[in-house]
């Protein structure tokens, strides 16, 4: 099996709202959007970083003396001197440093998401990558889903398609099922949300249906005020028409705070949830242009 | 729901509930009356005169007759435990029950005669006699290895039972008698065979005249049975002759009717069978754990029938079912001081065991399937329960029935799994076996404790707690707190010099004591079964008349006459594990120095015993403890497997802790595992170690799929659930996928908890106990104790609202 690694941040077994049946998916580092509202902050840069909890730091120093280049010091972190390396992490008794990443191979990777099998098969479910940007390592992807076939599991992977048509070949064309996001219509506005614009995107999920033939689930966060006008939803709804894929419309949630908090960045401009009625009506909305529609994954 | 339920479910809203002397007091009359009489025949005269004259009401706008209590929410004293002290009855009344003065008097009176007249009569007595006053078992007894610890040589366990329920005690049979027997048959069919045995009965064998007292008793009881109905006619027949509406007269007058025809005949409607039904439940239900077996199946021909004809709809077959549920509410139970917190205050196991598989093992599921679990979900009234049985072919719609049953904050149904169960009875032995077909019919008695329907029963289940007997081991058959010898000596763990050695000591140990739980386990049942034979159950077992026997004197083609519940086995693997890891493979750490950490409760130890909590703990799919923890229950099936039952065949494994890890814990020092002396225990029986499991479900499944279940009568798993993963019909659907592969992969059982409000609440302040609340939503997931304290608000309050 290939010695390709890649950063994996996270490998959530259960998962229920990422493909069908019950999945694992594998939370890979690296992404090239920078999304206002991102859930995974950690998952933006392909480098491991050190997640802090002031809360829990006892005070008692060990980080500071375990750190090769002087950047931990106790509740604080340099993160321009920060590398990663985990050292702080590994000394912390009280759970305050915590390192987000770490290279795992393919086997590594399938090992220990093929301890489900029992229930990917009961349920009809399997592996979905995602991220930060699965397409940001398409040669680890690529021989990942290989062995994922290889061993019978369904593969679906979620991304944004923000990558040049040889990653997206390489990597869609092992997937059972593309879970591809799009976070606005209008180029210029997603640009402005997300830092690229849309053209790449859209090309590339047409490609991914058409020419690769991949089933594709449409899929985009609802965010009041940026994103959640009923133009835009009618819009990503024809698209979805076009293609031919449900529509999944996933509420804006702020589970990702706390997270930024921990690498210590800002938070952004507040932004509110969207109510329960608000969501529905969108989807109703979209419905209404002849496609399925969802509330979440 | 209809107003009727609607407003008795409102009139379930008391405060206390009183306890009652009119059983205790006719008992003593009777046992007065019948002195020198063979036990079988005074038991018979026992049970008859109650149902005489035990006093009968019905109340407004109730549509079966019979209650548990000489009155509404009443708990009737038992006697057949022991006798209520004051103490006792002080501390009942400082909880949620009350007495009047005159009976409180009285039962103090009640003690002393019965006392007096029959001396050694309670099963209390009968074992303080060979367990306490026996110089080898009594340090055993007093140690707690099985709960609960005795505190007096004479007085066992202490403390007596009260519960609702007009047949004979004591406690807790777990058994399912033949309910489809009585329904299809009538007392009278019954009464006849009992006759026509006693007209062939030739003396020529041993057990000639037992076989007779049985058919006299037999006559006696279920005359006295279809009197007692007969008495309920009378008074609904008076009843509606004062009542004012016209429509519940009606009722009444149809109540009379249906009195009148069962249970002495066969049912032939939905209403009469129903009657019929609750009329042998309220006989069986002293036993707070008894069980009403598989409803949905014997009830269903009947339903049908009734459908067919137009007699009846569904709607009214749901409040009927609705009203079950409000009448099962109100039978109680409770037990003295000791054994309250070993089964945690008034629970009780009324459990109704609905879907599965048919005889030729085609699925179960019919409508009253469904309108079972609604009633449930409808009235969300916590008693009775309702135990989904789960096999390959279970409909996707029943399980997102019974998974919206769960979401709404009931908790159930619990699920089992068929095929473990199955396996119980049918591969095991060939000399202990039932056919398959019987097998099928199997329901979970008590808690979820396997039985076959009139075909097996158990009759003492007792708690062993693994991590105390682990604990005796490593003092070489010492009680750390007693300093008396209970066990054997095992040798001096601290010169052991190889992780074998040790485990060969702990399991050495563990053995020994477990035959000294079964001594105790059969010094019971000789006792109950001299004390307390039951005709009423007795004949309501397949064949059971003609068998002309007590069913604890019957032997049954798979005996199953006694459990012992392993209690902590998974802190014993957990330990074990660190012991060969830190102690044998990394040689951190020598057995001297785990032995003076342990002994000081790691007091002083504090970075040693973080090393050893953080070893890989059992409940994250970690194949090397997994299969210590494994290991450990292999080898309390096994012994269970060779220890002799006095009823026959061998003691039988059992899994279902209840709430005993409490109780259990408390009694244990401190564990390898890196757990205080004192602390609780894991939950359940396969549930991992409290907050050990931070892996997620599938993992903990995957460790729970390693123990060889099939072995055990009952296995335990608890799961929490945050509300974020039931929200839709495809959440559901998932979760019934995930169920079912545990299920038919040799799980055998598991129950849902959603994670509430108030728990979400206390994750907040005390994340340290919550580390395994997950909060999903599409492509992220996080931790719960993770997010920030505004964010945390911010869940709890969405999550409310979505329920």
């Amino acid at each position: 099996m290939s010695a390709l690694t890649a950063p994996v941040f996270e490998i959530q077994s259960f998962c229920i709202h990422d493909g069908p049946g019950i999945r694992s998916v594998v939370f890979l580092k690296g992404c090239p959007l920078r999304c206002l509202w991102c859930a995974n902050p950690e998952s933006q840069s392909a480098r491991p970083e050190v997640f802090v909890y002031p809360e829990k730091c006892v005070g008692c120093g060990i980080c500071t003396a375990a750190c090769p280049t002087g950047a931990a010091n106790l509740a604080k972190t340099d993160r321009e001197r920060c590398t990663g390396c985990g050292a702080c992490a590994r000394a912390c008794q009280a759970g305050a440093r915590v390192l987000s990443g770490r290279d795992m191979t393919v086997a590594e990777v399938l090992r220990k998401v093929e301890g489900d099998r029992l229930f990917y098969e009961e349920s009809g479910g399997g592996i979905t990558l995602s991220g930060g940007e699965p397409l940001t390592h398409p040669e680890f992807c690529a021989a990942l889903l290989d062995a994922a076939r290889e061993a019978g599991l369904h593969t679906a992977v979620e991304s944004c398609v923000f990558a040049s048509r040889e990653a997206v070949d390489a990597v869609f064309s092992r997937a059972d099922l593309a879970l591809t996001d799009v976070k606005h219509m209008d180029s210029a506005a997603h640009e402005r949300l997300t830092g690229v614009p849309n053209e790449t995107i859209l090309d590339n999920i047409r490609h991914i249906r058409f020419e690769l033939g991949v089933p594709v689930v449409l899929r985009m966060p609802t965010v009041p005020g940026l994103n959640d006008s009923e133009e835009n939803v009618a819009a990503a709804a024809d698209f979805a028409k076009s293609l031919g894929a449900p529509l999944c419309l996933l509420p804006y949630h702020r589970l990702g705070l706390g997270k930024l908090d921990a690498l210590g960045r800002p938070r952004g401009e507040d932004i509110p949830l969207p109510d329960d009625a608000r969501m529905e009506s969108l989807r109703a909305l979209a419905e209404s242009r002849g496609i399925e529609c969802r509330i979440g994954g | 729901m209809t107003d009727r339920i609607r407003r008795m479910i409102e009139s379930l809203r008391v405060s206390k509930y009183p306890l009652c002397v009119e059983l205790f007091r006719l008992a003593n009359e009777s046992l007065d009356a019948t002195r020198g009489e063979p036990t079988l025949l005074r038991r018979s005269r026992l049970c008859a005169h109650v149902l005489d004259n035990i006093t009968i009401f019905i109340e407004p706008e109730d549509l079966l007759c019979g209650s548990g209590a000489s009155k509404p929410f009443g708990l009737e004293m038992q006697y057949e435990y022991g006798v209520w002290t004051r103490d006792e009855v002080e501390a009942l009344k400082s909880e949620i029950y009350t007495i009047s003065p005159e009976d409180e008097e009285e039962l103090y009176r009640l003690n002393e005669r019965f006392a007096g007249n029959d001396s050694n009569q309670t099963l209390v007595e009968a074992m303080g006699k060979s367990l306490g006053e026996n110089e080898r078992l009594w340090p055993f007894m007093k140690s707690g290895v099985v709960l609960p610890p005795w505190k007096d040589k004479k007085g066992g366990s202490g403390g007596g039972y009260a519960m609702s329920g007009y047949g004979l005690g004591p406690g807790l049979s777990l058994v399912c008698v033949d309910f489809a027997q009585v329904l299809s048959r009538g007392a009278r069919s019954i009464i006849d065979e009992a006759k026509q045995c006693l007209e062939d009965l030739r003396y020529d064998a041993p057990d000639s005249i037992e076989k007779r007292n049985f058919w006299e008793g037999v006559v006696i009881v279920f005359e006295a049975w279809i009197r007692f109905a007969h008495r309920y006619a009378d008074l609904c027949a008076d009843l509606a002759a004062k009542e004012e509406s016209p429509a519940r007269a009606a009722e009444l007058r149809e109540m009379e009717r249906i009195c009148r025809k069962v249970p002495e005949f066969p049912a032939e409607t939905f209403r009469e069978a129903l009657q019929s039904f609750w009329f042998t439940f309220l006989m069986v239900c002293p036993s707070p754990t008894s069980t009403a077996g598989r409803f949905d199946q014997y009830m269903y021909p009947y339903y049908k029938k009734d459908v067919e004809a137009g007699r009846i709809t569904d709607a009214e077959v749901l409040e009927l079912l609705e009203l079950v549920r409000v009448k099962v509410m109100k039978l109680n139970r409770v037990s003295g001081k000791a054994n309250r917190t070993k089964n945690a205050g008034m629970a009780k196991w009324y459990n109704w065991t609905i879907g599965g598989v048919k005889a030729d093992g085609t699925d179960a599921t019919n409508e009253l399937t469904y309108l079972l679990l609604e009633a449930a979900k409808d009235t969300h009234l916590p008693h009775h329960t309702l135990t989904l049985r789960v096999h390959e072919k279970t409909p996707d719609a029943l399980m997102v029935k019974a998974l919206e049953c769960v979401r709404s904050g009931l908790g159930m149904p619990a699920f089992i799994g068929d095929k473990s169960y199955i396996n119980f009875f049918t591969s095991r032995s060939d000399t202990n076996r039932v056919p398959l077909e019987e097998a099928r019919d199997y329901c979970a008695t008590g808690c979820v404790d396997g039985n076959v329907q009139g075909e097996t029963r158990t009759q003492v289940a007792v708690f062993f707690i693994i991590p105390h007997a682990m604990d005796i081991a490593l003092h070489d058959g010492f009680c750390r707190y007693t300093g008396e010898q209970v066990g054997m000596r095992v040798g001096d763990v601290t010169k052991m010099t190889s992780f074998e050695e040790v485990r060969d000591a702990v399991y050495a140990e563990i053995r020994y004591l477990m035959g000294m739980a079964n001594e105790r386990i059969n010094v019971e049942m000789i006792a109950e079964k001299e004390l307390f034979p039951d005709v009423f159950r007795s004949a309501l077992m397949r064949g059971g008349v003609r068998a002309g026997k007590d069913m604890f004197s019957r032997r049954f083609d798979f005996e199953n006459g006694a459990v012992l519940g392993a209690v902590g086995a998974v802190n014993a693997g957990n330990g074990l594990y660190a012991i060969k890891k830190l102690v044998f493979d990394e040689k951190r750490y020598t057995l001297a120095e785990l032995m003076a950490a342990l002994d000081a409760d790691w007091v002083g130890y504090e970075e040693m015993r973080r090393d050893f909590r953080a070893q890989p703990k059992y409940g994250n799919a970690v194949r090397e403890v997994d299969e210590m923890v494994a290991d450990v229950y292999r080898l309390h099936a096994e012994t269970c497997l060779s220890l002799p039952c006095v009823y026959g065949d061998t003691l039988k494994p059992n899994a279902i802790s209840v709430s005993a890890h409490q109780p259990g814990g408390a009694l244990t020092g401190a564990t390898p595992d890196g757990r205080k002396g004192g602390e609780i225990l894991a939950d359940a029986s396969l549930s991992p170690d409290h907050g050990q499991d931070v892996s997620g479900p599938l993992a903990v499944f995957r460790s729970a799929m390693t123990v060889d279940q099939d072995a055990y009568q009952g296995t335990l798993m608890n799961m929490k659930f945050h509300p974020s993963v039931m929200k839709t019909e495809a959440d559901l659907i998932k979760l019934a996928a995930m169920i079912r592969t545990y299920l038919t992969h040799g799980g055998k059982h598991v129950q849902f908890n959603v994670v509430d409000r108030a728990e979400m609440e206390d994750a907040k302040v005390r994340p340290a106990e919550h580390p395994d609340l997950v909060v999903r939503v599409a492509g992220y997931s996080a931790y719960f104790t993770r997010l920030p304290a505004s964010i945390q608000d911010e869940v709890i309050e969405r999550t409310s609202q979505a329920l």
